[in-house]
C-alpha cells in the first residue's frame, strides 16, 4: 500500500501539481480548493434543502419536483468535489493517508453518501405518493435527519484534517 | 493615499487584531478551525438553496412552484447568511489589520454588497408580484436577470473568500516582534 502511495506522490501529475513552472501549476492548490468549495457548497446545500423539506419544512413544496434537480445537482457537484479532492490528495498521499482525521473524513463521507443513495432510491419510488398524502414516512424523516447531521460533519472533519495537514508543514 | 491606509484607521484595526478576542481565538486550540468549519457549513446552507432558487427563476426547474419553493429556500439561506456574517466577523478579528488593508477582502465585501442590491432588485421588481407568475413555468425577465447575476456574484464571493488565504502577506510592523518572540514559549506550554 505504501509503495502505491509513494508512486502516486512521485508521479508526473504530482510533480506538475507542486511545480511552479506554469502559472496554472503554481496556482493549482488555490484553484483546486476553490472548485472543491464551490462543489461541496452546491452538493451539500442542495441535499440540505431536500432533507429539511423531508423533515417537515416548506410543506407547500412538491417533494417530487424538488428531489429530481437536487439529486442531479448533488451528483454532478460531488463528481467535481471527488475529482478536486483526489487531485489535492496526490501530492500529500503518503502523509495524509495515515492520518486518523483523513480516515474519519472518509468514514463519515461514506455513511453520508449511503443516506444520499437511500434517500434517492426512496424518493424515486415514493415521492409522488408522499406529495399526494402530504406526509413523509417516519423512516425517511429519520434518514433525512441523519443526512442533516452527517453532511455538515463531513465539512467539520475535513476542516480539522486541513488544520492537521497544515501543522505538518503542507 | 486610500482611506484605509490612514494611520488612525490602521491603528484601530491593529488594536482589534491584538485585542482579547483575537488573542483568545488564536491561542485556543482549534478555535480558528472550529469557527472556519461553521463558516463553511454556512456556505453550503447559504449557497446550495440559493442556487436552486436561481435555477427556478431561470426557468430550468419548471415543475417547482416558485412561491412555496422560494419561501422554503430563503428560510434556509437567510439564517445561513446570519451564520456566515457572525462567523465571518470572528474570522476577521485575528487578522483585522491585514484584512482591513486587503484588496481581496474589499473586493469580497463589494461583491457581497452587489449580491445584496441584486436580491433587493429581485424583491422589488418581481417577487412582490409572485402570485401573478409563480405558478407558471417561467419567470419575468427581471427575475431571470437577477438569478443569473446572483449565481455569478456568489460564486465570485466564494472564490474571493478562498483567495484571501492566498493573498501575499506584508511583513508585520516591527513592534509586533515582542508578540512573535513570546509565541514559541506559549506553544511549548501545551
Amino acid at each position: 500500500m505504501h509503495a502505491a502511495l509513494e508512486a502516486i506522490q512521485s508521479s508526473a501529475l504530482s510533480l506538475w501539481l507542486t511545480s511552479s513552472g506554469s502559472s496554472v501549476a503554481a496556482n493549482s492548490k488555490q484553484v483546486l480548493e476553490t472548485l472543491h468549495f464551490i462543489g461541496f457548497a452546491l452538493q451539500i446545500g442542495a441535499i440540505m434543502a431536500l432533507s429539511l423539506r423531508l423533515v417537515g419544512l416548506g410543506r407547500g413544496v412538491s417533494i417530487d419536483a424538488l428531489a429530481r434537480p437536487v439529486f442531479s445537482i448533488a451528483w454532478l457537484a460531488f463528481a467535481v468535489v471527488a475529482a478536486t479532492g483526489a487531485l489535492q490528495f496526490v501530492p500529500i498521499a503518503t502523509e495524509v493517508f495515515y492520518r486518523p482525521s483523513f480516515r474519519a473524513k472518509l468514514a463519515v463521507l461514506l455513511v453520508a453518501l449511503a443516506t444520499l443513495v437511500w434517500l434517492q432510491a426512496s424518493a424515486r419510488r415514493g415521492a409522488v405518493a408522499w406529495d399526494a398524502a402530504a406526509s413523509v414516512p417516519r423512516t425517511v424523516k429519520l434518514v433525512a435527519a441523519l443526512s442533516l447531521l452527517l453532511w455538515p460533519t463531513v465539512i467539520v472533519v475535513a476542516r480539522l484534517m486541513y488544520a492537521f495537514v497544515q501543522m505538518a508543514g503542507r | 493615499m486610500s482611506f484605509w491606509q490612514e494611520p488612525a484607521y490602521a491603528a484601530f484595526w491593529l488594536d482589534v487584531a491584538r485585542g482579547d478576542l483575537a488573542t483568545w481565538i488564536q491561542l485556543t486550540p482549534y478555535a480558528y478551525a472550529a469557527i472556519e468549519s461553521v463558516h463553511l457549513v454556512g456556505v453550503a446552507f447559504f449557497f446550495g438553496p440559493l442556487f436552486l432558487l436561481d435555477l427556478r427563476l431561470l426557468g430550468v426547474l419548471p415543475r417547482l412552484l416558485a412561491g412555496p419553493a422560494g419561501r422554503l429556500l430563503l428560510r434556509i439561506s437567510i439564517p445561513a447568511f446570519a451564520l456566515l456574517t457572525s462567523s465571518g466577523a470572528l474570522l476577521f478579528v485575528p487578522s483585522a489589520d491585514r484584512y482591513a488593508s486587503s484588496q481581496v477582502f474589499f473586493a469580497k465585501l463589494a461583491a457581497m454588497a452587489l449580491g445584496g442590491v441584486n436580491a433587493l432588485v429581485l424583491h422589488l421588481a418581481a417577487w412582490r408580484r409572485i402570485h401573478a407568475w409563480g405558478s407558471s413555468a417561467g419567470a419575468p425577465p427581471a427575475a431571470r436577470l437577477t438569478a443569473a447575476v446572483s449565481i455569478l456574484v456568489w460564486l465570485s464571493v466564494i472564490a474571493l473568500g478562498r483567495a484571501l488565504g492566498y493573498e501575499r502577506r506584508d511583513p508585520p510592523p516591527s513592534d509586533l516582534d515582542e508578540i512573535l518572540i513570546f509565541e514559541p514559549a506559549l506553544a511549548a506550554d501545551d
